[in-house]
């Protein structure tokens, strides 16, 4: 190991020079450093982390695989023009969304919509439509029906945020909307809870999810 | 503290991509590293947002880990130290705080119990840290417990950022060559 090299190395594993574009043979000699450094970390005492911890590391870990799947998903839906889009749609079902302005607007304005759909067999359960002009997010509930003495909530996760956050119970009434702030690259969700929502404040079995995406 | 190769096990059949393993590692490993997060961010909610970090990143990256190379203890840790430093400088804090001394001490007063712990590897990096000039060890130290960079120690020690790398790399040589002694 070169001596200018090896210390450089070493700066990068105090932090003093940055990480970025190493080598993979800078990285190696960096790590080394790393662990040979890190029985500096051997005196500290242990400290028992809060209840539930385990479980907020493994509902982000579900979050975070919905999202590359969601990617992956939304590069095909991305393929599809605003009509393509009702079309399908439609064809399952979902006449009403004719009525969607944002899929109707026939301006040169970027169009966001996230199409909330089941985890199990793609169908839409709600629709958000997203203004750029007021940054408004507004809720279109299509059709989905919770198991016997369960409600269906709704769910908003901006994006980088680490919790979800309620947007209230999936409405009895179709025609109703609900008005948020609200930004590309947010995703929602519904979940199956005990009737009145749920205890917890944080989801309980999320069935359906959506990426707000751009349509061109 | 779980024994080493027991972790080693644990991280191993994690990167099979085994969920109880991956349980069994965060309930052996997580006060250990909860504590690191605890003492470089001193703030509770950071300590525990980087504590999900270092898990997702666990979890993502645990094929990285190479026995060969090191412990899985060291390996965890290093993970441990080096998200909360990101989480500081995020905050843009990363030596606000500092420079309380406790870092020193950490380092002159070792716990005699680590040496029969596998603390050997501490014992011998804290006797050649004692051996570097006192000011060539603390910036090495808070660089690495504060996440301080050039120019926040060059601040913190009202010196030219030059001078400072010139001590950093003094020191970085007196470790190098004691611990390959």
């Amino acid at each position: 190991m070169g001596g200018e090299r090896n210390l450089d190395a070493a700066e990068r594993a105090l932090g003093t020079l940055p990480k970025t574009g190493e080598s993979p043979r800078q990285r190696r000699a960096r790590e080394d450093w790393e662990l040979r450094l890190a029985a500096l970390l051997s005196p500290i005492e242990p400290v028992t982390p809060p209840e539930g911890m385990f479980a907020r590391i493994t509902q982000r870990l579900a979050h975070d695989e919905t999202r590359r799947n969601l990617r992956k998903a939304n590069a095909r839906a991305r393929r599809w023009q605003g009509f393509a889009l009702l079309g399908g749609m439609a064809a399952a079902g979902m006449a009403a969304l004719a009525f969607l302005p944002a899929l109707r607007d026939t301006s040169d304005a970027p169009r966001y919509v996230a199409v909330v759909s089941s985890d199990a067999d793609g169908t839409p359960g709600m629709v958000v439509e997203f203004d750029t002009g007021s940054g408004l997010a507004t809720v279109i509930p299509l059709n989905v029906r919770a198991p016997e003495g369960k409600d269906v909530q709704m769910w908003h996760l901006p994006e980088g945020a680490t919790r979800p956050i309620s947007i209230g119970l999936f409405p009895d009434d179709p025609t109703s909307r609900a008005s948020f702030r609200a930004g590309p690259g947010d995703i929602f969700a519904l979940s199956y809870e005990e009737e009145g929502g749920s205890p917890t404040g944080q989801p309980t079995d999320a069935r359906y999810h959506g990426e707000i995406v751009r349509v061109d | 503290m779980a024994s080493d190769s027991e972790l080693d096990e644990l991280l191993l059949a994690t990167a099979r991509r085994d969920r109880a393993a991956f349980r069994l590692l965060y309930d052996r490993i997580s006060p250990k590293l909860f504590g690191i997060a605890l003492k470089i961010c001193r703030n509770r909610a950071m300590a525990e947002d980087v504590l999900q970090d270092v898990f997702t990143d666990v979890w993502n990256r645990a094929d990285n880990f190479d026995r060969r190379r090191g412990q899985a203890g060291a390996w965890l840790a290093v993970i441990a130290r080096n998200r909360s430093i990101d989480a500081l400088r995020r905050q843009g804090r990363g030596f606000l705080g500092a420079a309380t001394g406790s870092e020193a001490e950490m380092a002159a007063a070792p716990d005699p119990a680590l040496a029969s712990d596998g603390g050997v590897e501490y014992l011998t990096l804290v006797d050649c840290l004692n051996r570097l000039e006192t000011r060539d060890r603390d910036l090495v130290l808070r660089a690495y417990y504060h996440g301080e960079t050039r120019e926040d120690l060059a601040r913190s020690f009202n010196t030219p950022v030059n001078t400072i790398k010139t001590w950093l790399r003094r020191g970085l040589i007196s470790l190098k060559t004691c611990l390959s002694e």
